[in-house]
C-alpha cells in the first residue's frame, strides 16, 4: 500500500526530468544568441528550487493515512 | 560559462564568412495572452486558499494541500518556460547571404526554411486588423525565383523596417 505513492512519485519524476532536460537542451542547442541560454539557466535554477520544495512537501505528507481515508470512502457494492 | 557570452558562430549551420544583419522573433503580442493566462493561474491558489482552509480534508491533512501547491507551481513553471522556449526559438535571421526562418512547433519539432538573397524577387508586407496596425506587426511574404515560390513569415514586429533591411542586404550582395 505504501509503495503506491512512491511508485507514482518515480514515474512523475522520470517525466519531469525528461521534460526539464528537453527544455534546457532546446534553449542551448537551438537558441540564437545568448538570450535563450540565459533563459535556459533561469528555468533550470527555478525548476531545481521548486523540485526541492516538492520533495520536502512530499516528505511531510502522511500517505498511509490519506490512502486509508480514500479507500475507506469508496462505496462497496 | 562561455555559452552565456557572444561566440563566433551565432546560429547552427552558419556558413564561413556569413554575417548576421538582423534577428527577429514574432511580436510580443503573440505570447501576451498565454503569459496573462499563466499569471492568473499562478494567482489561483491564493484565491482558493480561504476556501480550502475551511474544508474538513484540509484540517485532516494540511500537508497534502501544500504538497499539491508545490507540484502545481512546478508544473506551471515548466509550462511557462515551454511557451517561452517555443516563442524564443521561432526566429527569422537575416544574414548577408540569406534569410532563415527557424520554426519551433514544440519539443523536438523543428523546421528550417531559408531563402538565398540572390533568389529574392519581391517582398510584400501585410498588416491586417486594428491590433496589428496599432502595435506595429505584420506578415512578410518573399517571392523567389527558386522552386519554392513564396515564403511567408507571420506576425513580425516592424515588418516594413525588416523588408528594408532584407532589400538593402540583397542590393549590397548584388552590388559589385
Amino acid at each position: 500500500m505504501n509503495s503506491i505513492p512512491l511508485l507514482v512519485f518515480y514515474v512523475v519524476l522520470a517525466i519531469y526530468l525528461w521534460f526539464t532536460f528537453s527544455i534546457v537542451y532546446h534553449f542551448i542547442r537551438f537558441g540564437v544568441g545568448t538570450t535563450p541560454k540565459t533563459l535556459g539557466f533561469v528555468f533550470f535554477i527555478g525548476s531545481f528550487v521548486l523540485f526541492i520544495a516538492v520533495v520536502f512537501a512530499y516528505g511531510k505528507v502522511e500517505w498511509g493515512g490519506i490512502l486509508q481515508q480514500i479507500i475507506g470512502n469508496v462505496p462497496k457494492f | 560559462m562561455s555559452i552565456f557570452t557572444t561566440t563566433k558562430n551565432t546560429f547552427e549551420h552558419q556558413r564561413e564568412g556569413e554575417r548576421i544583419i538582423a534577428v527577429t522573433r514574432k511580436h510580443w503580442f503573440h505570447i501576451a495572452a498565454p503569459m496573462a493566462a499563466l499569471f492568473l493561474l499562478a494567482l489561483a491558489p491564493f484565491g482558493f486558499y480561504a476556501y480550502f482552509t475551511a474544508t474538513t480534508w484540509y484540517k485532516a491533512a494540511p500537508s497534502f494541500y501544500w504538497f499539491f501547491d508545490t507540484v502545481y507551481y512546478l508544473a506551471l513553471w515548466n509550462f511557462l518556460f515551454y511557451r517561452i522556449m517555443v516563442y524564443v526559438l521561432n526566429t527569422v535571421i537575416v544574414t548577408n547571404r540569406r534569410v532563415i526562418e527557424n520554426q519551433q512547433d514544440g519539443l523536438f519539432r523543428h523546421t528550417i526554411h531559408e531563402v538565398e538573397l540572390a533568389n529574392i524577387q519581391d517582398i510584400s508586407v501585410k498588416t491586417f486588423g486594428i491590433d496589428a496596425t496599432l502595435l506595429g506587426f505584420g506578415d512578410i511574404e518573399i517571392q523567389t525565383a527558386g522552386t519554392e515560390k513564396k515564403f511567408s513569415f507571420p506576425q513580425l514586429p516592424h515588418p516594413k523596417n525588416l523588408k528594408e533591411t532584407i532589400m538593402k542586404a540583397k542590393y549590397t550582395l548584388v552590388a559589385p
